[in-house]
């Protein structure tokens, strides 16, 4: 389904990554580690097209990005590491603004069942009351909206508690199982990475996550 | 329809706050000018005239009441302004005699008028002089008539012009050719008589306008600054589509206001079109510094510099005469134009050549 070949990114004279393969069917869920700076946001940014890569070919559905970005969209889902909510709407109508604007046609109730889904039931609340785990659960359910074929998500799990931590895993377990989803994200929790993840790919060259890995998993 | 309606969505719960900026200019145009007008009476200096039965000096009076500095009252009887004089409700007193006209008609020159001051008048002088050129006009006006009555009876024997018809006739004449008072224009085009020294309502709405549009529009910084721009990559509908119907819809509702403010505030010669193309230049001024400013700290402080500049530069504009080859640059400062009656024609070319570009860029920058 996924297919990212030769790929680098540069900025200037500085190299993040070179020649980065990588290959993924749908239904998998993968987990990118890496030591800091080792460029795993950055794939995960190329993929979702919000940056450009300086050299290689990624083609998602044998679709090449390089002729069929605006297209491709409509397949991708990103989920960012900070919060992308209107803090003063409430969580039902941050749903409904999207769904509004979303290519998909998506009823009142299916926004209630995705919410249901990641068990989040106070739709009225404002996102400013929700407590952080809340927030990231939302993050994940508006980008869902528009029923993707590519969910990247980049940490979402950071700085929440461990009962959210372990829902949104078995949910994108779930998800990628049911919808069939690829599944791309990044993490720095070996447990977590452990629990969900079906594959595991190292972004960098820090012998110790290699290391770690072996003995982990 | 469904962009309005997701706008609509975000912009629900501040809709109070958004009634009042779009109400604001008028309440402000309103309160401003009553002040002034209720103020300025009070800034005009209290001056008190006795015309005595039989004293013809209408004339006099009326130029006294069109000095914006006098603020003129009229009795018949000496006691009461004099008693005022006294207690300083008077900065000066002036007594025309029963027989002033006379004293004119007979060539007198000297203490034809009394007056009387007090140790803090401090325009006695100024309002003398005054009286002074009225009189010196009106004696003008006896010669005047006495030259043609003269000349009737000498040339064609007969005495049929009275005083009134020759001085009915001379400022006819007057007001025809007084190079003073004459307006030159290039064929065709109409020049707008100069507006009364009072103050002019479409100035404050405009400023008003223009610094209650950072109030509506501030959400623009607040939506650009967020991480929620980045997801209308994924949405039917980019973030630059999105914001411009925004605009537009938020424009079209403003000029309901202004609609309502025009029938309040402004008077026939005001052009309602100029008006709205003013709304229009300004919303898409305020709509773009918002769209670059990284806070909305820094919006309010653009907000108060953009004020001050245009505040500053209209002031220069009225008293710096422009070279011949850059009279155009006035045609760039909004308010200017609104107030001269003119459409803004240039502005509203670069607004539309400022969104064309803007929408053609890429929507999202990206590295």
């Amino acid at each position: 389904m996924l297919e990212v070949k030769s790929l680098s990114k540069k900025y200037g004279e500085k190299t993040v990554f070179e020649d980065l393969e990588l290959s993924a069917e749908a239904g998998e869920i993968i987990g990118l580690v890496g030591e800091n700076g080792a460029g795993k946001s950055t794939l995960l940014k190329i993929l979702a097209t919000l940056s450009l890569p300086s050299s290689g070919e990624i083609s998602l559905m044998n679709q090449t990005y390089r002729k069929n970005e605006k297209k491709l969209r409509e397949y991708i889902a990103y989920v960012p590491q900070d919060i992308a909510l209107f803090e003063e709407l409430t969580v039902m109508e941050n749903m409904k603004f999207f769904q509004k604007l979303s290519r998909k046609k998506v009823s009142k109730e299916d926004l209630k069942a995705l919410l249901s889904s990641v068990n989040l039931q106070a739709d009225q609340v404002k996102v400013s009351n929700l407590s952080g785990g809340m927030k990231r659960k939302l993050n994940l359910a508006v980008s869902l909206i528009s029923d993707p074929k590519l969910l990247l998500l980049d940490e979402p799990t950071a700085g929440i508690d461990l009962r959210s931590r372990i829902e949104i895993g078995a949910f994108l377990k779930k998800l990628a199982l049911e919808k069939n989803i690829l599944i791309i994200y990044t993490s720095h929790d070996m447990n977590e990475i452990e629990q969900v993840c079906s594959r595991v790919v190292i972004i960098g060259e820090d012998p110790f996550y290699s290391k770690i890995l072996k003995d982990f998993l | 329809m469904k962009v309005i309606l997701a706008r609509w969505l975000l912009l629900k719960g501040k809709r109070f706050k958004l009634l009042i900026s779009m109400l604001l200019p008028l309440i402000v145009t309103i309160v401003i000018t009553s002040i002034y007008h209720y103020t300025s009476d009070d800034f005009r200096v209290p001056v008190a005239v006795v015309v005595e039965e039989d004293a013809e000096v209408t004339s006099i009076i009326e130029g006294l009441k069109d000095a914006d500095y006098i603020k003129l009252d009229v009795y018949d009887d000496i006691n009461e302004p004099l008693r005022n004089l006294e207690q300083y409700q008077y900065d000066s007193l002036f007594v025309f005699d029963a027989d002033f006209n006379e004293k004119l008609q007979n060539n007198e020159r000297r203490n034809i008028i009394e007056s009387y001051y007090t140790d803090r008048s401090f325009t006695y002088d100024a309002v003398k002089e005054l009286i002074a050129s009225l009189v010196q006009e009106e004696v003008g006006q006896y010669r005047l008539s006495q030259q043609v009555q003269t000349l009737q009876e000498d040339w064609l024997g007969e005495n049929n012009l009275s005083f009134n018809d020759i001085v009915d006739t001379k400022k006819e004449i007057e007001e025809e050719t007084n190079l003073v008072n004459q307006k030159f224009n290039f064929q065709g085009q109409v020049m707008e008589e100069s507006p009364e020294s009072s103050l002019n309502p479409l100035l404050i709405y405009g400023y008003a306008v223009l610094i209650f549009a950072f109030f509506t529009f501030d959400f623009v910084t607040r939506e650009t600054n967020s991480e929620t721009k980045h997801r209308f990559l994924y949405l039917s509908v980019s973030y630059k589509t999105f914001m411009l119907v925004s605009f537009l819809s938020l424009t079209i509702l403003m000029y309901g206001f202004d609609i309502i403010s025009y029938f309040i505030l402004m008077d026939s010669k005001t052009n309602l079109l100029i008006l709205l193309t003013y709304r229009l230049v300004i919303n898409a001024f305020v709509f773009f510094t918002a769209f670059l400013s990284r806070n909305i700290l820094s919006l309010y402080v653009n907000a108060l510099l953009i004020f001050i500049l245009l505040l500053v530069t209209q002031f220069l504009l009225s008293i710096i005469r422009l070279p011949n080859g850059l009279t155009w640059l006035a045609s760039f400062h909004p308010v200017e134009e609104l107030v001269s009656n003119q459409h803004n024609i240039y502005l509203v070319a670069l607004v539309l050549i400022i969104f064309f570009i803007w929408l053609r860029r890429d929507n999202l920058v990206r590295s």
